[in-house]
């Protein structure tokens, strides 16, 4: 199941013209490795690394028939990039963007913008684009088209959930609210090969955000003669990129066949297909051990049989993901017990993450201290609260519930459908009732319960946040001033801490006050209680070489995978 | 009988109309939108603009009366909040799946429970009676998710005889999982119905009389009582065939049947609400019908029956 | 086949017994024929004690469980059966045995609760509205009818999630308390007004079917002119009557009710974790299948005994009460 998120684009005003721009580049790629160093302890992110080069270390001749497998959550809405919220791994291999932003190097690549200068005083981008980009038609993919698919994505009529992605651009929040024309949106082709953006604020990274799916150019043509509900049937559908979309067998499979005309580089696999479920996460392994699958995730209920077999335990692949779970707490509930901090510790410390994560998650996860992965640029491990058992004791008793007693209880809500939720949240409570003697009633919640709790108090829930690029913007300031958990959290000093942070031009300050930031977030007020950080476990076919699943999204990434002979 | 079966089909209409307002009401009292689902926050503009498109925020009697004008004079049940097709689309596209596999389950599910019904009543007591409806009653008592998932793990993990999910039509290797599941229930209750009908058929005195005529006991059991005996089977069977063509939840979930039956629990989860609609007055129209056909079939076959 | 050499007496007639006949039979009333009957059937018998034995654990699972349905240690997942856990652990470490006990208790108090509602509702409704007839038999037959044509798990599903929406999130007082009791009670209120919900129909239409089928009859016609007033007209003489098939209905119900539930408790729309239902258990447990099958054994097993037990002990009451329908 799909697990990411939106992000606020509200005010991230950042000074500094070239350190800026050169933010997401070089100097992250040493902060990045500084970070790794400091986690050479975090088992799967050192295995991931370790087999990717493995993998490429083994050269083998490709096999003749060039089809790989997958499994994939029938896509409930159609996956129109205006209105999936989810996940980019359909996207990308039929539309490329802008950029591309590579979650190893931490660089923004080029793609069909080969460069951009920014202007901070009149906070104008303008993007080169290349001229060799086609559709399917073989008619070029111009700056117009560009134009044409973020206004139309930002439209009132289409009511994207992207809305906040593409509201950095000038207006863009105002016209998808009716209260401007599309005309006054800040994007303009300039030429065929020009496009000119203006920003709303500054926004120095917005390079990176142009590589996100719903900025990718989408075949005008067709969605104006077929409508937004059929453009993307295969009979229909323009794309431009290194595939294109063959077949819809709905709710049954989906095959995309390698583009011929594709003027980057030409991927060797012939046909990826994909396999619908509904829900691919539990249910793939069942046909991946009957061969009809080359990768399967493997869920926790079934890694101890997958590990114990002998053929299948040498297939298995380890990712980590940007993700860190956690339990939410609503901060402007004043009946909750929860408002007070020293009980928020108490719960903090009374969790054993790593019995849950090696016995509940068979190793799909790593326990998590701290706010932000530590994938991020600026994440603090330090940020933790020390302490176990006896200090959680300790703390309930400062709270003024000695032992448990007197204590009034709370509601952990939580999704039933969400991957092991009903597990996990069961682990903790009976944790608690271990080791602090307090009693927490479980609350199974329906899915849209997050549109509600925007109004009405609760008291704690369960829940995953994903990171969709690598900037610790994209977890302080998206989720406490965007308000995207339904925190309701307003202490000034933290977001007046964050605010500062986000606008800092120094790039190695701007990480150590984002740091501080997340000391105080947690250490200090225990705001939200951090579970563990995410971890996947797949297993792959020997025959299947260089596929990659993006920590972001934990998206399946298979342009250059290719069939090994078998 | 005419002015039966036309007062009869008159209260199709009326039934029809209580479903409707019911699951309206249903829909309209629970809490909650279709959008704003799983872990994506929001934005409260695109919520209002959404709501605008699809006129949720009109009066409630006025969507009720616009909706079922729509649904009486153009069939047209709206477009499904959450996939890029209409209603009608979506139930076009996934109900001759179920419909197919129903009909071949059933199928299966008559001769089989028949046969087994008979051959139990024949042996009346014996071990094979005894064995043929445990077998039977266990078939019920077991659940079809349960049933479905071993039958999987042995015939299309292990043996590797069928794939392991999927629809490729009728004459498709993939028709057998599903169909075995689905067929498992209506066998033991079909066959628990005709061996009672046929035990209390061959108590009856003009079986009796056939026997002391001298007639060949084949001839006892294929003419003069198996016929009997089917006649109350009818009505079972009628609950089962409704049952098996609106598909089932658990069989299509599991064995990724793209079917309408996974219709049932996703659309309420989604609260794909229009979807939900049509899939609910067309299950209701089903069922509607056949318990009809299942009441005039009975009327016809037993004359001792008299429909009132 | 051998003519018998007494004839079972008439409903409610006593026989004067003669003192010199050795042979003869006490007298027995209608219910004593039914019981007879009955024990003459050994399955049912038999379905009938692991019954009463599996009620009987379920009122004293508070008493007699070995462990707290809801403790365990993660440490002790996944356990074979040993003398500490006589079934083993699940994968949250906690007593197999206990599990299987309060799932049973779940079960059957939800599916036996919901058909007591169904029967006093359902007769009711039907007998009233078989008796009296005219505009108000013809209203409740139509909502039934419409009704009848929903499947059973479709309205469960909505009914389900109209609940928790209400039940989930809500300040008022009235609902609040309603929210309490049913977290109070594992989510089983919000499971027993499903059940009740989806099973009345059958009951009613039976009971209206049978009142229609009798009210015309001499014993009745007597009564009404004896002087008997309608409420005692429907209970003391069309009551036994109608019972004979409700009961049998009921015993049927509950196998459904109890699947429904499991049903309803495996799509994780049923009862609230921890509290266990055999549904849960089995849901919690068909993913790992393969590795652990002793913990899908376990409710599977139980589920499907307990539903044997109640169909055939329906088979044989339907047997014993209605002697013409088996000869």
């Amino acid at each position: 199941m799909e697990m990411s998120k939106q992000t606020a684009r509200r005010s991230t005003p950042s000074g500094g013209p070239l350190a800026t721009m050169l933010f997401a580049s070089v100097l992250d790629r040493r902060r990045f490795f500084g970070t790794a160093v400091k986690l050479a302890l975090a088992p799967a992110l050192a295995q991931a690394l370790a087999m990717g080069s493995v993998g490429r270390a083994l050269a083998q001749a490709p096999a003749p028939d060039q089809t790989l497998r997958l499994a994939y959550t029938n896509p409930v809405t159609a996956f129109d990039t205006g209105r999936e919220g989810g996940s980019p791994e359909l996207h990308l291999l039929l539309f490329d963007g802008l950029t591309f932003y590579n979650w190893e190097t931490h660089i923004t690549e080029p793609v069909i913008a080969t460069s951009w200068d920014y202007d901070p005083t009149t906070l104008t981008y303008i993007f080169h684009l290349r001229d060799d980009v086609k559709w399917t038609t073989g008619t070029p993919v111009t700056a117009a088209d560009f134009e044409w698919t973020w206004k139309r994505n930002l439209s009132p009529e289409l009511a994207s959930p992207n809305v906040s992605f593409l509201g950095y651009i000038k207006n863009g929040v105002a016209y998808n609210a009716g209260n401007a024309a599309a005309t006054d949106v800040g994007v303009t082709a300039i030429d065929d090969r020009t496009l000119q953006v203006v920003m709303e604020d500054p926004t120095p990274f917005f390079p990176m955000i142009t590589s996100l799916w719903p900025f990718f150019p989408l075949p005008r043509t067709v969605i104006e003669s077929v409508g937004d509900d059929k453009w993307m049937e295969p009979g229909n559908i323009q794309s431009a990129g290194p595939f294109f979309f063959e077949t819809w067998d709905h709710d049954q499979t989906m095959v995309f066949r390698r583009n011929p005309n594709y003027w980057g580089k030409q991927p060797t696999l012939e046909r990826v297909i994909y396999r619908l479920y509904e829900n691919a996460q539990k249910q793939a392994l069942a046909g991946y051990e009957a061969d009809e699958l080359d990768l399967a995730s493997v869920p926790p209920p079934e890694a101890d049989r997958v590990l114990g077999d002998s053929r299948l335990s040498a297939e298995v692949v380890h990712w980590p993901e940007s993700r860190n779970w956690q339990l939410r707490i609503d901060h402007r509930n004043p009946d909750t017990v929860l408002k007070n901090v020293n009980v928020r510790k108490a719960l903090y410390l009374a969790i054993d993450r790593d019995l849950i994560v090696k016995q509940l998650l068979k190793g799909q996860g790593i326990p998590s201290l701290n706010f932000v992965p530590p994938d991020i640029p600026g994440n603090n491990p330090a940020a933790a609260l020390p302490g176990g058992p006896a200090e959680a004791k300790q703390y309930l008793e400062t709270a003024g519930y000695p032992g448990g007693k007197g204590f009034p209880g709370f509601k952990l809500g939580f999704v039933p459908t969400q991957a092991e939720s009903v597990l996990v949240t069961q682990a903790i409570v009976q944790m608690w009732k271990d080791v602090l003697n307090i009693n927490v009633d479980l609350l199974p919640v329906p899915t849209d319960w997050r549109t509600r709790i925007r109004t009405e108090p609760y008291d704690m829930y369960y829940g995953g946040w994903g990171s969709d690029y690598l900037d610790p913007n994209d977890w302080h300031n998206v989720i406490f001033e965007g308000d995207y958990w339904q925190s309701h959290y307003s202490d000034p000093t933290y977001l007046d801490m964050i605010k500062k942070a986000n606008i800092e031009p120094d790039p190695d300050l701007r990480n150590q006050k984002f740091a501080a930031a997340e000391a105080y977030l947690i250490k200090d007020q225990m705001v939200t209680i951090p579970l563990f950080f995410g971890a996947t476990t797949w297993v792959q076919k020997p025959w299947v070489r260089n596929l990659r699943i993006a920590p972001l999204n934990t998206y399946i990434d298979s342009r250059d995978a290719w069939i090994g002979a078998h | 009988m005419r002015t039966y079966l036309i007062r009869r089909l008159l209260t199709f209409i009326p039934s029809m109309l209580v479903v409707y307002t019911l699951v309206f009401g249903i829909i309209h009292a629970t809490p909650g939108n279709p959008w704003d689902t799983g872990n994506k926050p929001f934005p409260p503009q695109v919520l209002l603009n959404l709501e605008a498109k699809y006129h949720v925020n009109d009066p409630l009697w006025k969507q009720y009366v616009d909706y079922l004008v729509g649904i009486v004079t153009r069939f047209d049940f709206g477009p499904s909040f959450k996939r890029g097709d209409t209603a009608n689309e979506v139930i076009a596209r996934f109900l001759p799946v179920s419909v197919q596999l129903g009909l071949l389950a059933f199928a299966l599910a008559f001769v089989a429970g028949v046969l087994l019904g008979s051959l139990s009543a024949v042996r009346h007591n014996t071990w094979i009676d005894r064995l043929a409806m445990f077998g039977a009653v266990f078939g019920i008592s077991t659940p079809s998710y349960v049933f479905i998932t071993v039958l999987i793990v042995v015939v299309a993990i292990q043996l590797r005889w069928v794939p392991t999910g999927g629809w490729g039509g009728l004459f498709d290797t993939r028709v057998i999982i599903p169909v075995l599941a689905l067929a498992l229930a209506p066998t033991a209750a079909i066959a628990r119905y005709t061996r009672a009908s046929i035990l209390e058929v061959l108590g009856m005195d003009y079986i009796r009389t056939a026997r002391a005529k001298g007639l060949r006991n084949w001839v006892v059991l294929s003419r003069h009582s198996l016929p009997n005996a089917l006649i109350p089977v009818v009505t079972v069977a009628g609950v089962a065939l409704a049952d098996l063509i609106t598909g089932s939840f658990f069989v299509e979930a599991i064995y990724q049947v793209p079917g309408i039956g996974r219709y049932f629990v996703t659309t309420v989860q989604d609260k794909d609400y229009p979807v939900l609609m049509a899939v609910t007055l067309m299950y209701a129209t089903i069922i509607w019908f056949t318990n009809f056909f299942v009441d005039v079939l009975y009327s016809v076959l037993d004359p001792r029956v008299r429909l009132t | 086949m051998a003519v018998s050499h007494s004839l079972p007496a008439p409903i409610g007639v006593v026989e004067p017994q003669a003192p010199t006949q050795a042979f003869s039979r006490p007298p027995r009333t209608y219910l004593r024929e039914v019981f007879a009957r009955l024990q003459r059937n050994r399955v049912a018998m038999v379905g009938i004690g692991f019954i009463t034995l599996l009620i009987v654990m379920a009122i004293a699972t508070p008493v007699i469980a070995p462990y707290d349905y809801a403790q365990g240690s993660l440490l002790e997942a996944n356990r074979l059966p040993a003398p500490t856990h006589w079934l083993g652990t699940d994968a949250l470490g906690r007593d197999e045995l206990t599990r299987l006990m309060w799932g049973a208790r779940v079960s059957l108090t939800v599916a036996i609760g919901a058909q007591i509602i169904v029967l006093l509702i359902g007769v009711t409704l039907g007998m009233i509205s078989g008796f009296f007839g005219g505009w108000l038999d013809y209203l409740v037959m139509r909502l039934v009818d419409a009704l009848y044509s929903l499947p059973s798990l479709l309205v469960a599903i909505l009914i389900m999630s109209f609940l928790r929406g209400v039940l989930s999130l809500s300040n008022e007082s009235g609902v609040a308390g309603i929210a309490r009791l049913n977290a109070a009670s594992g989510g089983l209120l919000g499971v027993f007004i499903v059940l009740f919900l989806t099973h009345w129909l059958t009951v009613c239409r039976l009971v209206r079917a049978q009142v229609i089928s009798i009210k015309e009859r001499e014993f009745v016609l007597a009564a009404r002119g004896v002087g008997a007033g309608r409420p005692r007209l429907m209970r003391v003489h069309l009551l036994p009557h109608v019972l004979a098939p409700v009961l049998v209905a009921v015993t049927f119900g509950i196998p459904g009710s109890i699947s429904l539930e499991a049903s309803l408790s495996f799509l994780g729309i049923g009862v609230t974790p921890p509290m266990p239902s055999w549904g849960t258990m089995i849901a919690e447990s068909l993913a790992s299948m393969r590795t652990y099958p002793l913990l899908l054994l376990c409710p599977g097993v139980a589920l499907s005994l307990t539903l044997l037990s109640f169909t055939y002990v329906g088979d044989a009451l339907r047997d014993a009460l209605d002697p013409l329908m088996k000869r």
